[in-house]
C-alpha cells in the first residue's frame, strides 16, 4: 500500500509543471555547483603542483650556502585534495591547502584567509555541500509543506483513508516519498562528484568516506522530510504549514548557525592576528634570539657548554657554537610557538565544542561539521596539517642547523656552505590526508544530535498519528 | 437476519461539543437507508466513522461483523465511499486516479482496468479515459468519484450527497443503479437534503438531530406518525425549531429595518 502511495505521488510531481522547474534547477545549480569545485580546485591542484615542482627545482639549483641561509629559501606543505574535497571544501576556502615554511616562522595559517581563495571567498560558498546542506531543505520543504493537511483540503485525504488506506501508511508513504526522491538526487550527485574528483583530480578513491557522507546526508535529507509531514499533519492550513518550515529552516540553517558561532566568540574570544604575532615576538624576545648570542639565555648556556666540555672558549668546543645556539633558538621559539599555540588551539576547540552542541537544536550544524570532516576540510583536520607542516618545518630547520654546528667552524658564518648533495638529502613534506575513521572521534555530538533528530521527530510523528485520523 | 451495519451508543464530541448524543443503528443487508439531518446534525460524523475516517468515537461499530475498531481497514473494505464533491488529484486522468483506487482495494490490475472502462463507458466518460481531470466539470468528477466507491464491489456503498453536480440523465442513471445494487443484495447508506430523491429510493429513513435519532422507519410509516405529508413537511416539523415560513419572513424584516 505504501508503495502505491509513493508512486502515485511521484506520478502527480510528474505532472506539476512546477515541480519540473524546481527539478530542472536543482540539477543546474547542482551542476553549477560541482563544474566550479572541479575547475576551481583541479585549477588549484595544476597550480600547486607546478609551484611545488618549480620550488623543488628552486632549492636543488640554488648556490651553495650557508646552511642556515638554505633554510631561509624555505619550503612550502601542501594538502593534498582528497575525494571529497570537491564537495565540501570546508575550512580550506579559509585557510587553503599550502603553508611556507621557513626558520623561526610557524605558519599562522589559521587566522587569515587564504591568499589562494580570492575565487574560493568569492564562489567557495557554491559547493556541492552547500546545495545539499541548504538549498535541499527547502525544496523538501517545497514538496512537503501540504503533504497531509493539502490532502485534507482538497477532500482527498477522506478518498484515501476511506478506501483501504490508514493514516500511519499515509504519513509513512508521504514522507518516503519526499525522502526517496531526493535520497535519489543524494546518491546521484554524491557519486557524480567522487567520480569527477577521481578522474579530474587523481584523488585516492575512499569507499568508506563515500558511504559514511552518503549516511549521513541521507539522514539530514530523511530529517527534513519528517519535518515537512509532521508540520503539515499538525498544522491545519498549508499557508500555515510553509510558514512555519520556512521559519524553521531559517532558524536552524542561517540564525543559528551564525548565533552560535557569535555565542561561542563572546564566551571563548580569539586574539587577532596581529595580538597573535606580538605575543609570540614579546615571549621569544623575552628569551633567546637565534641571532644574538649574547643575550642573557645564550650566555647561561654559553656557560654551562663550557663547563660541561671543560673549556675556556666556545671556539674550543667540539662543534659550532653558533649553530648550536641557533638550533637552541629555534627550539626555543618552538616551545614558546607550542605554548601560544596550543592556548589557540584550546580556544578554537572551545568554540567548534559550543557550536557542536547547538547541533542538538540544528541538524544543518552538526551536518556541516560531519561534512567537512569526512572531506579533510575541518576545524581537527586543518589544525592536523598545521601540525604536520610545523613538525616538518622543525626537522627541516634542525637538520640544517646541525649541519652548521657539526660541519662548520665558529666564526665560520660568512664562509661556510653546505655540501652539493645536502639540498638533495632533504625530501619535501608528503602530507598525510586523514582518514574518515581519524576524524569520526571528534564527531560524538555531531552523531548523536542527528540521531536525535531522527528519534525526536518519529515519535512526534507516531504521537501525530495515534491523535489524528480525520477530524 | 444478522446486521450488516450496527452503531452501539456511539458518542463523539469535537472539544466541548458533543456532535453524536449515543446514536443506536442497526441495518440489514439490502437495505437502502436515507440518512437525514440538517446541517450540524450529526451526519457526516456519522458517515465518517462508518468509513473509518474518525477514529477517536466512543462506542461500538460493526461493518460486517467486523469491529471498525478493531479491524478498520477489512471493515473498509467491505464499504464503498462516495463523498461529496472531493476535490479529485486533478493532474491524474480518470484511468491513473481509479486505479490508484483499485490498488488501494488489492483488486487485481486485469480486473480493475476492465471494470474502470466499463463503467467510465456507462456514465459517458468513454472518450476521457485518459484525459487529466483538471479539465473536467464539476459532474464529471463526480462520476468519477462515484465510480471509485464502486470499484471493489462493496457490500456497502456510502453516498454523501451522490448527485450534487450530476446532469439530470447521470442523477437518472444513479438512482436506477441505486435500485439496482440495493436488488443485488447490496446495503446502501444514502445522506441528502434532496428529500424528494431520499423519498423516493429509500426504504427506510433515519432522522438526525442533534446528534440523536430522532425517527427510523419506512416513508409510509413516517407519514403514518406525522400525517400525511411530504418528507420535507414531516422533516421540518421534526428538526426545524422555528417553522421555515416564520424563518423567511424574519430574513425579509432585516431588510426593512434598513
Amino acid at each position: 500500500m505504501i508503495s502505491k502511495i509513493i508512486s502515485h505521488e511521484w506520478l502527480q510531481w510528474r505532472r506539476d509543471s512546477r515541480l519540473k522547474w524546481l527539478a530542472i534547477f536543482l540539477v543546474v545549480i547542482s551542476a553549477f555547483a560541482l563544474w566550479h569545485q572541479i575547475n576551481f580546485q583541479s585549477t588549484l591542484l595544476k597550480k600547486r603542483l607546478k609551484a611545488q615542482e618549480d620550488s623543488r627545482q628552486e632549492w636543488l639549483s640554488q648556490e651553495l650556502k650557508h646552511p642556515h641561509m638554505a633554510a631561509h629559501f624555505g619550503n612550502y606543505a601542501y594538502k593534498k585534495p582528497t575525494l571529497l574535497h570537491c564537495f565540501d571544501p570546508g575550512l580550506t576556502i579559509y585557510t587553503g591547502t599550502s603553508v611556507y615554511m621557513e626558520p623561526h616562522k610557524q605558519n599562522d595559517f589559521l587566522f587569515s584567509q587564504s591568499q589562494e581563495s580570492d575565487t574560493g571567498i568569492r564562489f567557495g560558498w557554491l559547493s556541492p555541500a552547500m546545495i545539499c546542506q541548504l538549498i535541499l531543505p527547502l525544496l523538501i520543504i517545497l514538496l512537503s509543506f501540504n503533504s497531509i493537511n493539502g490532502e485534507y483540503e482538497k477532500g482527498t485525504m477522506a478518498l484515501l483513508i476511506s478506501q483501504g488506506a490508514n493514516f500511519r501508511s499515509v504519513l509513512i508513504a508521504k514522507t518516503a516519498s519526499v525522502f526517496l526522491f531526493f535520497e535519489g538526487f543524494i546518491t546521484l550527485y554524491l557519486l557524480v562528484t567522487a567520480y569527477c574528483s577521481a578522474v579530474y583530480l587523481g584523488t585516492v578513491i575512499d569507499i568508506y568516506a563515500v558511504l559514511y557522507i552518503w549516511i549521513v546526508y541521507s539522514l539530514y535529507c530523511f530529517i527534513w522530510s519528517l519535518s515537512g509531514v509532521l508540520v503539515s499533519s499538525l498544522i491545519k492550513s498549508s499557508g500555515t504549514s510553509i510558514a512555519l518550515l520556512l521559519l524553521l529552516w531559517m532558524f536552524t540553517n542561517i540564525i543559528l548557525p551564525r548565533g552560535s558561532a557569535n555565542i561561542a566568540e563572546n564566551m571563548h574570544p580569539l586574539i587577532t592576528n596581529q595580538q597573535f604575532k606580538q605575543l609570540l615576538t614579546a615571549s621569544i624576545d623575552k628569551g633567546i634570539d637565534g641571532h644574538d648570542p649574547k643575550n642573557e639565555r645564550a650566555k647561561k648556556i654559553e656557560k654551562e657548554l663550557l663547563l660541561q666540555y671543560k673549556v675556556d672558549s666556545v671556539q674550543q668546543l667540539p662543534f659550532n657554537f653558533e649553530g648550536f645556539i641557533m638550533q637552541q633558538s629555534e627550539a626555543y621559539s618552538s616551545k614558546v610557538y607550542d605554548h601560544h599555540f596550543n592556548q589557540l588551539f584550546t580556544t578554537l576547540k572551545q568554540q567548534k565544542k559550543i557550536q557542536s552542541l547547538f547541533g542538538i537544536i540544528s541538524p544543518y550544524i552538526s551536518l556541516r561539521n560531519i561534512s567537512m570532516a569526512a572531506a579533510n576540510a575541518s576545524l581537527e583536520t586543518e589544525i592536523d596539517f598545521q601540525q604536520q607542516a610545523e613538525h616538518y618545518r622543525r626537522s627541516f630547520v634542525q637538520n640544517m642547523n646541525n649541519d652548521m654546528k657539526d660541519n662548520s667552524a665558529y666564526g665560520s658564518f660568512k664562509t661556510y656552505r653546505v655540501r652539493k648533495d645536502k639540498y638533495a638529502s632533504i625530501g619535501d613534506l608528503q602530507v598525510q590526508n586523514r582518514t574518515m575513521q581519524w576524524s569520526i572521534p571528534t564527531l560524538f555530538i555531531e552523531h548523536i544530535s542527528l540521531l536525535l533528530w531522527v528519534l525526536f521527530l518519529m515519535i512526534l510523528l507516531f504521537i501525530s498519528n495515534q491523535k489524528k485520523v480525520y477530524n | 437476519m444478522n446486521p450488516i451495519i450496527e452503531l452501539k451508543n456511539v458518542f463523539k464530541n469535537y472539544g466541548d461539543k458533543q456532535v453524536l448524543k449515543g446514536i443506536n443503528l442497526t441495518i440489514n443487508a439490502g437495505q437502502i437507508i436515507g440518512y437525514i439531518g440538517s446541517n450540524g446534525a450529526g451526519k457526516s460524523t456519522t458517515v465518517k466513522i462508518l468509513c473509518g475516517l474518525i477514529a477517536d468515537y466512543e462506542g461500538t461499530v460493526t461493518v460486517a461483523g467486523i469491529n471498525l475498531s478493531d479491524n478498520p481497514i477489512e471493515a473498509k473494505r467491505k464499504i464503498g465511499y462516495i463523498p461529496e464533491l472531493a476535490e479529485l488529484y486533478d493532474v491524474l486522468t480518470p484511468m491513473e486516479f481509479l486505479s490508484l483506487m483499485g490498488e488501494l482495494y488489492d483488486l487485481p490490475t486485469d480486473i480493475a482496468t476492465d471494470r474502470i472502462i466499463k463503467m467510465l463507458t456507462a456514465f459517458g466518460l468513454e472518450n476521457n479515459i485518459h484525459q487529466r481531470m483538471d479539465t473536467f466539470s464539476k459532474g464529471m468528477k463526480q462520476k468519477v468519484l462515484i465510480i471509485s466507491g464502486l470499484l471493489h464491489n462493496p457490500d456497502i456503498i456510502i453516498l454523501d450527497e451522490p448527485l450534487s453536480g450530476l446532469d439530470a440523465n447521470s442523477v437518472i442513471i444513479v438512482k436506477d443503479l441505486i435500485s439496482k445494487l440495493a436488488k443485488d443484495g447490496k446495503t446502501i447508506f444514502y445522506c441528502s437534503h434532496m428529500m424528494d430523491v431520499v423519498e423516493k429510493v429509500s426504504d427506510r429513513i433515519i432522522f438526525i438531530n442533534e446528534g440523536m435519532v430522532i425517527a427510523d422507519g419506512s416513508f409510509l410509516e413516517l407519514q403514518q406518525q406525522q400525517g400525511n405529508e411530504s418528507l420535507e413537511k414531516i422533516f421540518a416539523l421534526m428538526t426545524a425549531k422555528e417553522g421555515s415560513n416564520q424563518a423567511a419572513s424574519a430574513i425579509m424584516q432585516a431588510f426593512d429595518s434598513q
